[in-house]
C-alpha cells in the first residue's frame, strides 16, 4: 500500500456531521424531517441545555420493524430512494440518509421504535459504536434521543455558542416546521418545561403564534400556481431578513434571488437596510429544482429562478400598492411615556368648540372645504384628515416626497425634466473625492437638469438646476448628492439614489407651514398615485386610527 | 400715563408692530410693545416701539389728549385683538404701575403689562449724518425689486435687496440667482459729502419700511453704522441689522447686445401669461414663448392636465425665437412694472431675456430648457 490512506468510517461520519450537523438545532431539524417523512401526526422536540445535553424527538410515525433499526445509522441507507433517477423527484425530506449517521458519531444516541401492529425495539450507537437491537417498550412512532453532542468533538463542540442562542436556533427550527406544516400537531419542550404546544391549525395562526397575532392578522396573502405567500405590510419591516421564510414543498429553504425578488416587491416602501416579513411556500414539481446542493438542503438550485422572482416581486408588489397601506395604530400601541398619552388622550377626547389642549395653531385648525374631508395641520409636521372609518396623520415631508419622486421619475422617463438656467453660476469647491464622484456621475446628473461646467482648479460652476428645485441652493444641491453617492448603498443603483435624492430635496419641509390650497393639493396629487404609502426611502407616510381602535382605546 | 386716543389709529400702529414681535421666543419683553405717551403743546403723541432684537421699529401717533406722560410695555398680540374688537372711538388708556386701564366707551380691561426697564432699548436715530432719500422713489425700488429676493437662506447674500447710494444715484437689486431686478433712480435731496452706501438690507427691513411710508414722506433719512441700517420716516423709526456678504456685481450680469427686442403692451401680455398658467401645475410651470413675424405665442402642456396656445399680436419683424420661461417669473415682474408698454430682449433660446422700461428699470430672467 501506498502512504494514502483510506479514512475510516468513522472519520467520514464525523466529517460529514461537521456538514450536516453544525449544531444541536441541526439535529433538530434531521429527526423532525424523518418524523414528517414517517407521516407523523404529533411531533415532540425536548431539548436541554440548548439541546448539547439532550435532544429528544418524539412522534407519531409509521415507526421501524426491530430489524431495520440498525439500517438507521448506516450511512447512504434510506428507505425513501430506490435509483439514481429518483434522487431527482424527491419530494420526501432525509432522503439522504447521512443524518442519523452523521448524528450517531458525534453524539449518544437512542433510538426506540415500534410500528402500529409490531414489537418495540431500542439501539444505542454512542460515537459511533453501536449496540444490538433490544426489545423495549415503546409507543407506536419512533423516539430518537441525543444526548451529548460533539462530546467526542471537541474541536467543534467549542463551537456551540451559549444555551440561549443554541436554544433559539432549536426554537427557530421547530418554528419552521410548524409554520409549513400546520396541520401536525408540534410541541417544544426546553429544559422540561413547555415551551410550545400547538394544535393543527392553519399557517396564518402558526405564524400569529410566532411573530404574534397582531402581524399575522396584518399580513396579505398572494397565491399564484407556483407560490402562496403571506407577506406583511412595509411598516412590519424588519433590521435583518431573518424574518422572511422561503419553503419549497414544504422545507425551508435559502436562495439569494428570491430573496431579492422579495425585497424588490418592497422597494421604495421599506428604508434601506431593513427588511420586509414575508413567508413564502413554493410548490414546484421535483423536476423544476435540484436539492441535492448541499447537504442540509437549505440551498437549492431552481430550473428557472429568474422565472420566480420576477412573479414573486409582480404579485406581491401588484398586491402592496393596490392596498391601503397606512399604518394601523393600535390602541395598546399609543405612547406610554405619561405626558405623551395624555397629550394624545386629550387631543381626541376634547369636544367640537372646546379650545384643542396642544397649542395649535387657530388658523391651520379650520376644516378644509376642498377635499370634502376634514383637514388640519398639526404643528406645520403632520397633517390630520378625517377619513371613512376613522382618521389620518400624514407626515407632510413624505407625502410629498413620494409625489415628487413619482413626478421626476415621470419627467425623467420622458426625457423632460425641465431644468432653470442659472443667472449667477454657482460655484463650487470640490473635495477630491467629490470630483471623482462627479466625473462618474455627470451625465446622469445632467439628464436629471444639473450642468456643471469646470470652473479653475477644483471647482465647478452649477449652470443649471432642475425646474422642481430651483428654489434650491445649487451648491448644497451638487455637493449633498456627491456626499450621497460617496455613502450610497452600492447596491442601489445611481440612477435611484439621484430620484430618492431629488425628491427628497423637493418636498415640501418637516416643520413648513402649509396653506389649505397646499395641503387640498397635497392630498390630491397623493390620491392620484397608484402608490403613496410610503416615501422615498421607505418611510411609511400616514398612520390610520380607526374608530373602532378609539372606541377600544376609550373601552367604549 | 393718562392718554386718549383715536383706536383705528393705534389698531394700525399696532398691526404693523405685530409684524414685527416674533411668534415664538422665550423673552415675553419682546413679544411687547413699549408705549410712551409725551405731553406737547396741542395734545401729545404716542411713541410705540417693539423689537425683535435684530430688528426694531418706533412709531409715532398724534394723541388726542396726553393728560400725564408715562410709559407701559403691553403684550403686542393681546392689544392688537383687543383694538380690533373695539368700537371705532377714542380709547383712554391709564396706568397703574405697570397695569393698563383701558377705557372704551362700553367696556373696560385691565392689563397686566412687563416693567419697562425690562424692555430692551431701541437706538435713537442720529438725524445729523443720515443720507435723504426720495420716499416715494424709494417705496416704488422696493416693490418693484423685492419679488426677486432670494429664498433660498443658504445663498445669504442674496436674502436681501442691495441699496446703494452712490452720489445722487439710488440704485436697488435683488437677485434669487435666476433672475436679477435692478432699478435705478436719482435723488433731489443733498447728500453732498456724505459716504457713499452699499449694503444688503433684509427683505423683512424694506417690507416694513414700505409698510410704514405714507404720503406725508417725502424724505427717507438713512444711516449706516457698521453692521446696522436705520431708517427715519416722519411716523417711524426701523432700525435693522444689515446681511453681511457679497452680493453679485449686477452689472456683469445684465447681457448686452441682444439683438431681438420685442415691443409688447403690457395688459395683453400679462393676460396671456394667466391664461396660459392654468394649464401648468405647480409640478411643471414652463411655457414656451414662440416669437415670429407679427405674433408672439404662449403654449404649454402639462401631462395629465392639458395645454393651452395664447396668441398676442406683436409688431415684429426679426428672426423667429423660442424660450421657455417660467411663467410666474414674467408675471410677478409684470404684475409690478407700471408702465404701458415692455421692452423684451432676446438672444437666442439659452440665453437671458431681458425686459426693460426705459433704461432704469432692467428685469433679467434666465430660460428653462425643456422640450415641449
Amino acid at each position: 500500500m501506498g502512504s494514502i490512506a483510506v479514512l475510516g468510517a468513522d472519520v467520514v461520519n464525523k466529517i460529514a456531521a461537521g456538514e450536516v450537523i453544525e449544531r444541536p438545532a441541526s439535529v433538530v431539524k434531521e429527526l423532525v424531517e424523518n418524523s414528517l417523512d414517517a407521516g407523523a401526526r404529533e411531533i415532540r422536540v425536548d431539548v436541554e441545555e440548548g439541546g448539547r445535553k439532550l435532544v429528544r424527538v418524539t412522534d407519531d410515525g409509521g415507526g421501524m420493524p426491530p430489524d431495520e433499526i440498525p439500517l438507521a445509522f448506516a450511512p447512504h441507507a434510506t428507505s425513501k430512494l430506490a435509483t439514481a433517477d429518483d434522487l431527482f423527484r424527491v419530494s420526501t425530506f432525509g432522503f439522504r440518509g447521512e443524518a442519523l449517521a452523521s448524528i450517531g458519531s458525534v453524539s449518544r444516541v437512542r433510538i426506540a421504535s415500534r410500528t402500529a401492529r409490531g414489537e418495540g425495539a431500542e439501539m444505542v450507537v454512542e460515537n459511533g459504536e453501536a449496540s444490538t437491537v433490544r426489545p423495549a417498550a415503546a409507543a407506536p412512532g419512533t423516539i430518537v434521543e441525543m444526548r451529548n453532542l460533539f462530546h467526542s468533538v471537541p474541536v467543534r463542540r467549542k463551537f456551540l455558542r451559549s444555551v440561549e442562542i443554541e436554544t433559539e436556533h432549536v426554537q427557530d427550527t421547530v418554528a419552521r416546521f410548524a409554520v409549513s406544516h400546520p396541520d401536525v400537531r408540534f410541541e417544544l419542550w426546553v429544559d422540561g418545561q413547555q415551551r410550545h404546544a400547538l394544535p393543527p391549525s392553519d399557517r396564518r395562526t402558526r405564524i400569529g403564534v410566532f411573530y404574534g397575532t397582531e402581524l399575522a392578522e396584518a399580513l396579505r396573502e398572494a397565491e399564484t400556481k407556483q407560490f402562496h405567500a403571506f407577506f406583511a405590510p412595509p411598516q412590519y419591516s424588519r433590521v435583518s431578513a431573518k424574518a422572511i421564510w422561503f419553503f419549497l414543498n414544504g422545507r425551508f429553504i435559502r436562495d439569494r434571488v428570491l430573496l431579492r425578488g422579495l425585497n424588490e416587491a418592497y422597494r421604495e416602501m421599506i428604508p434601506h437596510g431593513r427588511y420586509p416579513v414575508a413567508f413564502v411556500f413554493l410548490t414546484l414539481p421535483a423536476s423544476e429544482v435540484d436539492v441535492n446542493v448541499h447537504p442540509t438542503k437549505v440551498e437549492v438550485r431552481f430550473r428557472s429562478v429568474w422565472k420566480l422572482h420576477d412573479q414573486i416581486a409582480a404579485t406581491l408588489r401588484g398586491k402592496l400598492v393596490g392596498s391601503d397601506l397606512a399604518v394601523r395604530v393600535a390602541p395598546g400601541a399609543l405612547p406610554q411615556e405619561p405626558g405623551q398619552a395624555r397629550a394624545v388622550v386629550d387631543f381626541f377626547t376634547r369636544g367640537p368648540g372646546e379650545p384643542p389642549v396642544l397649542e395649535l395653531p387657530t388658523a391651520a385648525a379650520r376644516p378644509l372645504v376642498t377635499t370634502g374631508r376634514r383637514v388640519f395641520q398639526l404643528h406645520n409636521r403632520y397633517l390630520v384628515e378625517e377619513v371613512d372609518d376613522g382618521l389620518r396623520v400624514i407626515d407632510q415631508h413624505a407625502l410629498h416626497e413620494r409625489i415628487m419622486l413619482e413626478e421626476f421619475r415621470k419627467q425623467y422617463a420622458a426625457a423632460a425634466i425641465a431644468r432653470q438656467r442659472l443667472l449667477l453660476p454657482a460655484v463650487v469647491e470640490l473635495s477630491k473625492a467629490q470630483r471623482a464622484r462627479l466625473d462618474d456621475g455627470r451625465e446622469l446628473l445632467e439628464s436629471f437638469g444639473i450642468e456643471t461646467d469646470d470652473f479653475g482648479p477644483g471647482a465647478v460652476a452649477v449652470r443649471a438646476v432642475p425646474a422642481l428645485l430651483a428654489d434650491h441652493d445649487p451648491v448644497t444641491l451638487l455637493t449633498d448628492f456627491l456626499d450621497l453617492t460617496g455613502e450610497a448603498d452600492p447596491e442601489l443603483p445611481l440612477l435611484e439614489c439621484a430620484l430618492e435624492f431629488l425628491a427628497c430635496r423637493a418636498a415640501v419641509k418637516f416643520g413648513k407651514k402649509l396653506s389649505e390650497e397646499e395641503i387640498a393639493r397635497l392630498l390630491e396629487d397623493a390620491a392620484a398615485l397608484d402608490y403613496s404609502a410610503s416615501c422615498a426611502h421607505g418611510r411609511p407616510t400616514a398612520i390610520k386610527l380607526t374608530l373602532t381602535d378609539l372606541e377600544r382605546f376609550f373601552q367604549r | 400715563m393718562k392718554v386718549k386716543c383715536s383706536r383705528g389709529q393705534l389698531a394700525e400702529a399696532f398691526t404693523i408692530a405685530s409684524s414685527v414681535v416674533p411668534l415664538r421666543t422665550t423673552i415675553p419683553a419682546i413679544t411687547s410693545v413699549k408705549l410712551t405717551a409725551t405731553k406737547e403743546k396741542a395734545g401729545g403723541t404716542l411713541e410705540l416701539a417693539c423689537t425683535d432684537m435684530e430688528f426694531g421699529l418706533k412709531l409715532t401717533l398724534p394723541a388726542t389728549e396726553v393728560k400725564e406722560e408715562g410709559t407701559l410695555v403691553l403684550p403686542a398680540a393681546r392689544m392688537s385683538g383687543l383694538l380690533r374688537e373695539a368700537a371705532d372711538q377714542d380709547i383712554g388708556i391709564d396706568s397703574d404701575g405697570n397695569i393698563a386701564h383701558i377705557r372704551l366707551p362700553d367696556a373696560s380691561f385691565k392689563i397686566v403689562g412687563l416693567d419697562p426697564a425690562d424692555f430692551p432699548t431701541i437706538p435713537t436715530f442720529d438725524d445729523r449724518a443720515a443720507l435723504k432719500v426720495d420716499a416715494g422713489d424709494l417705496g416704488t425700488m422696493i416693490r418693484k425689486t423685492q419679488f426677486a429676493v432670494s429664498t433660498e437662506v443658504v445663498r445669504y447674500a442674496l436674502t436681501g435687496q442691495l441699496l446703494e447710494v452712490k452720489g445722487k444715484d439710488i440704485r436697488m437689486v435683488a437677485s434669487d440667482g435666476k433672475r436679477l431686478a435692478y432699478i435705478k433712480s436719482r435723488s433731489s435731496g443733498k447728500n453732498e459729502g456724505q459716504k457713499d452706501v452699499r449694503v444688503i438690507v433684509p427683505t423683512k427691513t424694506m417690507n416694513l419700511l414700505d409698510k410704514v411710508l405714507t404720503d406725508e414722506d417725502a424724505f427717507v433719512s438713512l444711516n449706516v453704522e457698521e453692521t446696522q441700517v436705520r431708517l427715519k420716516t416722519r411716523k417711524a423709526v426701523i432700525f435693522s441689522r444689515l446681511i453681511e456678504g457679497h452680493f453679485p456685481d449686477y452689472e456683469a450680469v445684465v447681457p448686452a447686445n441682444l439683438d431681438k427686442k420685442l415691443v409688447i403692451p403690457r395688459d395683453l401680455l400679462h393676460a396671456a401669461v394667466r391664461k396660459v398658467s392654468l394649464m401648468t401645475t405647480d409640478k411643471t410651470r414652463a411655457v414656451k414663448f414662440s416669437i415670429s413675424k407679427g405674433k408672439m405665442t404662449l403654449f404649454t402642456r402639462t401631462q395629465d392636465v392639458g395645454e393651452a396656445r395664447v396668441e398676442l399680436p406683436l409688431d415684429y419683424k426679426g428672426e423667429e425665437i423660442e424660450m421657455v420661461f417660467n411663467p410666474d417669473y414674467v408675471a410677478d415682474y409684470l404684475k409690478v412694472v407700471g408702465e404701458e408698454t415692455v421692452e423684451l430682449h432676446l438672444k437666442d433660446k439659452g440665453s437671458a431675456g431681458v425686459f426693460r422700461t426705459g433704461k432704469d428699470y432692467v428685469y433679467v430672467l434666465m430660460p428653462l430648457t425643456v422640450s415641449m
